[in-house]
């Protein structure tokens, strides 16, 4: 008889990877752009994995600390496992739209449960394969490798998401938790989401002297190793050691943890899953208040904003790059510019503070700006209720506008303060300022419109929860990737122009260079748009 | 087949099911009725173990919900008023899911499928993606998946919506059929002339309380059901 955590596992994993889809000719192209996509971003990771591991043994090498490489690999591959899964936690174990039709079979909370952590786990392989196995392809490359270092490799592959996957479900929990027992579910678990974003950014910022700490301490690492990473230390013993008690202890310590988490946790599951549901009840009839009639496009913004402090993913993942903004903005009135500029450009001319700093802020302002795009998920957002505004008697136009412009209002103000914050603790020149805000004002009208042209090219209407949309559609990752790359190779267009031109001047042709870009969108989404929307 | 006993579930401060005492015995048709937001979803929901209550409990075919629910799970199938299933499988692929939980061997669930498929003319359409479904199709589908394992209790919340008027006359015979072999069925609905000709027995719940229970001639009288209806759930100002 087929084990109940199988069919649960294997249907949900057809489901959400939509394994049954028959291709048609029509999808074949699409089909193929994903792979290549896919194909493009696995092998540049792999790439940067290798080339690090590759850098690191190297160094390691000359202190004979080689061995420990593929160690410090597994570390790091599980600290972004356990970043990449926080988010993804929410949405797997709590908001599935299965959870009514599963509670009301013959299948117990743990199993249930345990179903969706696997299916978890299964996306955390990716991760695995794609960071950690290249450390150990490079190690078996530059040193003499046994059967027992193959073996643990192999099994360790198998078994490195399983900490993560449930630390990072530990902490989701616990924010579902929080957020169950409060009226302000949504807004507790933006806030602590936040918390937990911020932590781990600190965390990643940190990865860097952990590898100097690491080098520097070689003779406590054994001692680490085996009294408190006691999982990496028995793989460790298994790899380099040959010893196999310590491979079946590895093993067998790491299922059970797994399942003794999903049989702990199972017991309030479906309690913590109902909660989540309930919404805050209106305690006295007869309040009702009725608002004054508004502007179609004001009642549209309105719409937006409403729906998106309504999903925390969406917020988490749109809002964050303001978040760092502003953070910097805040941080330059509290700590010493020049203690800034060193740390950024490794010098300590004062003189040349001026003429540095502001390449420097217009690239910050680009970069946080181009994170939070809310238009790129917003019409796939609109999912089953699209028929609202289709059938509205209002101009498609004027739905569009209104999510470019509400994308404009979430970024541009905090952009604009930000600016005004480094232009009085940096001394900025007002010119800059000015150039600054025009670039600033550009770039906002940019990112809603990219965004609604790309999520209008590729929606994502029929997904399962709103995750889905906002952190693995085709359309968010576009949305912010292709701009990035634009970004990255901007310094190096401006390192090669800075001799013939000034920043100003050169942010200037960049303003053109947007204004133009605008208005072609502009013109495309209300002809190629209009038409696409209605197709939906 | 089902005993509700003193059952009361809460939000917060507020009760949406106060204090329900029912029973559904085996063969009967129990038809359950009440204006939007009176708590039938949340009575259903605490019967088929989807919600835990304050108090009381709920005994199907004698087993507590609350100690028993895999063996309360296994006799009772449950039709919610959406039909929220995975959009990505085909339909028979959900079938075959439903089927493996409920243990049911290749052979009958073959018979079944074959069987009630053909009845709600859904046969040619198993192999398309659920997703590709209107409303009433995936009703269908959600219909015959409850039937799979022949369930002691069928209980269903709003079933007739979203369907045709031919798969409403199937389904109404199926749950004659089924009550004729001794099963129970516990329903919910607004269309107030099919719980009147359907049921054996009728509870008419108003903000979680069940102010009427019996059989339709106890409930109605000499008066139709929905005149009985409009007056007891009048608000008493």
């Amino acid at each position: 008889m087929k084990s109940k955590l199988w069919i649960l596992f294997k249907n949900i994993t057809v489901n959400n990877y939509k394994f049954n889809k028959k291709f048609s000719s029509s999808n074949i192209p699409k089909t193929i752009f994903n792979i290549i996509l896919a194909l493009l971003v696995s092998v540049v990771v792999i790439a940067y994995s290798a080339l690090y591991s590759y850098l690191a043994t190297s160094f390691a090498k000359e202190y004979n600390l080689e061995q420990y490489i593929p160690m410090l690999f597994y570390l790091v591959t599980q600290f972004f496992i356990f970043m990449f899964s926080i988010y993804r936690v929410k949405s797997m174990l709590f908001d599935s739209s299965d959870n009514d039709m599963l509670f009301s079979m013959p299948l117990k909370p743990q199993t249930i449960l345990a179903s969706r952590m696997l299916t978890l786990l299964s996306v955390n392989y990716v991760l695995t394969i794609l960071i950690y196995a290249p450390s150990l392809f490079i190690y078996g490359m530059v040193s003499q490798i046994t059967i027992a270092y193959i073996l643990g490799a192999v099994i360790s592959v198998i078994f490195l998401p399983f900490i993560p996957t449930v630390l990072s479900s530990i902490v989701g929990y616990i924010i579902a938790f929080v957020s169950s027992k409060v009226n302000s579910k949504k807004i507790i678990e933006t806030i602590v989401t936040f918390i937990m974003f911020i932590l781990v950014f600190v965390g990643v910022s940190q990865i860097q002297s952990f590898g100097t700490i690491f080098i520097n301490n070689v003779e406590t690492i054994d001692m680490v190793l085996n009294n408190i990473l006691i999982f990496p230390g028995l793989l460790f013993k298994a790899m380099y050691n040959s010893n196999i008690l310590a491979l079946i202890a590895y093993i067998v310590l790491n299922i059970i943890l797994f399942f003794v988490f999903c049989l702990i946790l199972s017991k309030g599951y479906k309690n913590i899953i109902n909660r989540l549901k309930e919404i805050k009840k209106v305690k006295k009839k007869g309040e009702v208040k009725f608002e004054k009639t508004n502007d179609i496009t004001i009642t549209l913004i309105k719409k937006e904003f409403r729906r998106y402090i309504s999903i925390p993913v969406y917020v988490v993942n749109t809002f964050f790059g303001m978040i760092l903004l502003i953070l910097f903005a805040g941080s330059t009135i509290f700590i010493d510019k020049t203690t800034i500029i060193n740390e950024l450009f490794n010098t300590s001319q004062d003189a040349q503070m001026g003429l540095t700093i502001f390449p420097f802020i217009i690239m910050v302002i680009a970069f946080t700006m181009l994170m939070s795009n809310t238009a790129g998920s917003s019409i796939s957002l609109e999912g089953k209720n699209l028929w609202i505004l289709k059938t509205l008697p209002v101009d498609i136009k004027k739905v569009l506008k209104s999510k470019v412009l509400f994308n404009i209002l979430v970024i541009l103000p905090i952009s604009i303060i930000s600016l005004v914050i480094v232009f009085f603790t940096f001394n900025l020149t007002l010119t800059e300022l000015l150039i600054g805000i025009l670039f600033e004002i550009l770039i906002s009208i940019f990112v809603g419109e990219f965004g609604i042209i790309i999520n209008l090219k590729y929606p994502k209407i029929n997904y399962i929860n709103e995750t889905q949309v906002v952190k693995q559609s085709l359309s968010s990752f576009l949305c912010v990737m292709l701009p990035m790359v634009v970004i990255m190779v901007m310094p190096i267009i401006y390192f090669i122009a800075s001799y013939t031109i000034s920043i100003n001047v050169f942010v200037m042709i960049i303003c053109g260079i947007l204004l133009l870009i605008n208005a072609l969108f502009y013109l495309l989404i209300n002809t190629w748009g209009v038409k696409k929307f209605n197709k939906l | 087949m089902l005993k509700i006993e003193n059952l009361t579930k809460k939000y917060g401060d507020k009760s949406a099911i106060d204090n329900l005492n029912l029973e559904v015995q085996d063969g009967e048709i129990f038809g359950f009725i009440g204006h939007n937001g009176a708590g039938k979803t949340t009575t259903i929901k605490c019967m088929v173990g989807i919600l835990e209550f304050d108090n009381g409990n709920i005994y199907i075919n004698g087993n507590s919900i609350k100690d028993e629910p895999l063996k309360c799970k296994k006799d009772i199938a449950y039709i919610p008023d959406n039909p929220d299933i995975y959009e990505n499988l085909t339909g028979i692929s959900y079938l075959n899911f439903v089927a493996d939980i409920f243990e049911i061997d290749k052979k009958t669930r073959e018979e079944r499928i074959n069987k009630y498929a053909e009845a709600f003319e859904i046969k040619n359409e198993l192999q398309d993606l659920i997703s590709s479904y209107s409303h009433g199709m995936k009703q269908k589908l959600v219909i015959i998946s409850a039937l799979i394992h022949t369930p002691k209790l069928l209980i269903l919340d709003e079933p007739f919506v979203g369907l045709d008027p031919k798969a409403s006359f199937t389904l109404k015979e199926i749950m004659k059929e089924m009550t004729k072999e001794g099963a129970a069925i516990f329903f919910s609905s607004h269309v107030l002339e099919v719980v009147e000709k359907l049921c054996d027995k009728i509870g008419i719940i108003k903000e979680g309380k069940l102010i009427t229970y019996g059989t339709v001639e106890e409930v109605k009288g000499n008066e139709s059901l929905e005149e009985v209806f409009l007056e007891l759930i009048k608000d008493e100002k």
